[in-house]
């Protein structure tokens, strides 16, 4: 192995910039970011909170213990299995029409995330493409783009959902398609902030000296110096859409009632926050885990893929 | 030799927020086959921006160009700043190469060196991929970068500023172009490198018979490599001649004024070096008379009212000057 394994763990963190440190093949070069990612606790915990939820969406039908539609009122207002009047046949209780909280919340989290993957990949998509545009051409083209950027993001998205879930009705793929247009804006800005960035670097310059066509340019040189950047918004982004679905889901705009959400959820346990506290709470916690595993991996991300700020850290 | 390039009155202009800014005021020069031209002058005179524009590369679209820049590959001449798009590139790499000065940020972190040069040979040259990878390797040998072939798959930060400089220049003479343009390519690295970089090119040069514009405010590189130098001030060319002549007969003020600065090996240790009093004019305003006039010691009325053309003061020997410095007089016609 290489002096770098030998190192104590309280040492200096290697530098993916230095010659020295990722020389070599590909494995070489995962081990090394698989040592910065374990010096990360954070990291780690983030990863670990995201595997089980993403774990949990799919594989819920083997994991949870009922069905999470079946109501059943013998077993109503069930507190969690480890308070004395509980029963571990509902490790989490029951809500008011007796339904097993730890399977509605297994089956929560597929909203949530589907949510959360799709709205982002529109989001990332929509703002990529868009963003390339006005970044590359610049100029009028520029102009117009940001200038529909600026009024989409003034609009209050809250009104539009409104809108929206009046319109078309409550369905999770109106909420994706949603959060997917809402949310491109900042995919806009960040990618056409890069790509003006890139644009005037000296290899795009070099590579226009050579003869490089437009095609390439974007391609070869412009797309790969994205993925950074994008990744990172694309983790906290998500983070945020599970939060705003939520939300949503909360205030009745998202997913029909009869879907289990953990938006939904927290809803129906609004009016027993006093006597049966367990039914909102458990959904709560979900919603704020997830959100803070994808802030965790994203924070890391952005150490990672960004050298001058890693260098900053301890 | 037949000249392969001359350039007829290139004037660039900026439209900047600030006014209209002129970088570039009727430049014309010619380079012959095979020839080693320096273009010499200090930072903001137009240098980059002359030759930047001869090939388009100026970014950003803010940039007014007009002029003739006629460019002869064989038997075909061509105007490069009339020609279309797909045929400018054609030119760019494959005819006419380009070294920049920061050879730390030319290179594209996230592709490896060898992809970056493979790119213009598949471009230029229509390889395929392997015999792509194959000529990579050997141009990379060729400017002297050891074990090539292992060093085809590494990434720009693993290589050193001076072996950075050496990828731009195989990037640049990969298709075999016929004109080198090297912008300032040493500015950024120490001395001994900037020696080996100097000698590279040379002797690239001499094996692939090409022509070299380099562009450089070091008077010393100049010294050890040019067949003629070109010196430029506020975006106009003010002296022209074969390199023995300018260094021995400078005929503009600011030529002269260039070469005092120099430090001399015989000089006494506590001279201090001479300078030139004052600045470089301000570009926004359209010229209308002399620019050096604001810090000529011979500056005189005509100066002042009036833009000096090139005239013929020797054998391949221009200056754009009123004022003749041998005999202290204004030159005739004045």
């Amino acid at each position: 192995m290489s002096e770098q394994a030998l190192r104590p763990p309280g040492g200096p963190i290697p530098q993916l910039g230095a010659a020295t440190s990722d020389e070599g093949s590909l494995s070489q070069r995962l081990r090394y970011v698989g040592r910065l990612f374990w010096r990360d606790k954070g990291a780690v915990l983030g990863l670990a909170l995201f595997l089980l939820v993403v774990f949990a969406a799919l594989f819920a039908e083997q994991i949870s213990l009922h069905d999470p539609l079946q109501q059943n009122l013998e077993v109503s207002k069930q507190p969690p299995g480890w308070m004395t009047a509980g029963r571990w046949e509902y490790p989490l209780g029951t809500d008011n029409l007796g339904r097993d909280l730890y399977s509605r919340i297994i089956y929560g989290s597929r909203v949530s995330l589907t949510v959360g993957f799709f709205g982002v990949i529109i989001a990332a998509g929509l703002g990529l493409v868009i963003g390339m545009f006005a970044g590359y051409l610049g100029g009028r083209v520029d102009g117009a783009i940001m200038t529909v950027v600026n009024v989409v993001l003034a609009l209050p998205y809250l009104l539009f959902v409104v809108f929206i879930a009046g319109v078309f009705g409550r369905s999770l793929l109106n909420v994706i398609l949603i959060f997917g247009i809402t949310d491109a804006p900042i995919f806009v800005r960040v990618t056409r902030g890069e790509v003006l960035k890139i644009r005037s670097s000296g290899y795009v310059e070099s590579a226009v000296s050579i003869g490089a066509r437009p095609m390439r340019i974007i391609f070869d040189h412009i797309l790969p110096n994205l993925i950074g950047p994008l990744l990172t918004v694309a983790t906290f982004e998500m983070s945020a859409m599970i939060f705003y679905e939520a939300g949503l889901s909360f205030l009745g705009l998202s997913v029909p009632p009869s879907v289990p959400s953990w938006g939904n959820m927290l809803e129906a346990g609004r009016s027993y926050l006093q006597t049966l506290p367990w039914i909102a709470t458990f959904p709560g916690v979900a919603i704020v885990l997830t959100s803070l595993s994808m802030n965790l991996l994203g924070d890391w991300l952005r150490d990672v893929l960004d050298p001058r700020l890693r260098r900053a850290r301890k | 030799m037949p000249p392969i390039l001359q350039v007829k009155n290139l004037v660039t202009r900026f439209n900047t927020q600030e006014g209209v800014v002129h970088a570039v005021n009727g430049v014309s020069f010619e380079v012959a086959e095979g020839e080693t031209l320096a273009i010499v002058g200090e930072s903001g005179c137009g240098k980059s921006v002359s030759v930047m524009s001869l090939l388009r590369l100026i970014p950003g679209g803010s940039a007014r160009v007009s002029g003739e820049a006629l460019f002869t590959d064989g038997f075909k001449t061509s105007d490069l700043l009339k020609l279309p798009d797909p045929e400018l590139r054609q030119v760019r790499g494959g005819q006419i190469g380009f070294v920049f000065q920061d050879p730390l940020s030319s290179l594209n972190p996230v592709l490896t060196i060898g992809e970056q040069i493979a790119e213009s040979l598949r471009e230029h040259m229509g390889l395929a991929d392997a015999p792509a990878r194959d000529r990579t390797i050997e141009i990379l040998a060729r400017v002297g970068l050891p074990d090539a072939a292992s060093r085809y798959g590494n990434y720009p930060h693993q290589f050193s500023g001076g072996m950075r400089q050496r990828v731009m220049i195989a990037m640049a003479i990969s298709c075999g172009p016929k004109l080198l343009i090297a912008d300032e390519p040493t500015t950024a690295l120490d001395v001994t490198i900037q020696a080996q970089i100097v000698d590279l090119v040379l002797r690239l040069q001499k094996e692939l018979g090409m022509a070299v514009i380099w562009i450089t405010h070091d008077l010393g590189i100049v010294a050890g490599m040019a067949d003629r130098v070109l010196v430029m001030y506020a975006g106009q060319v003010v002296e022209q001649a074969l390199l023995d002549d300018l260094y021995e007969r400078p005929q503009h003020p600011y030529t002269i004024g260039l070469l005092g600065a120099l430090p001399r090996l015989d000089d006494v240790k506590t001279k201090r070096l001479a300078n030139i009093k004052g600045g470089p004019p301000d570009l926004r305003a359209e010229p209308r008379h002399c620019q050096f006039a604001f810090r000529c010691p011979h500056a005189f009325e005509r100066c002042w009212s009036e833009i000096p053309d090139s005239s013929v003061v020797g054998p391949a020997h221009t200056a754009a000057c009123f004022y003749d410095v041998e005999k202290g007089t204004p030159r005739n016609g004045s």
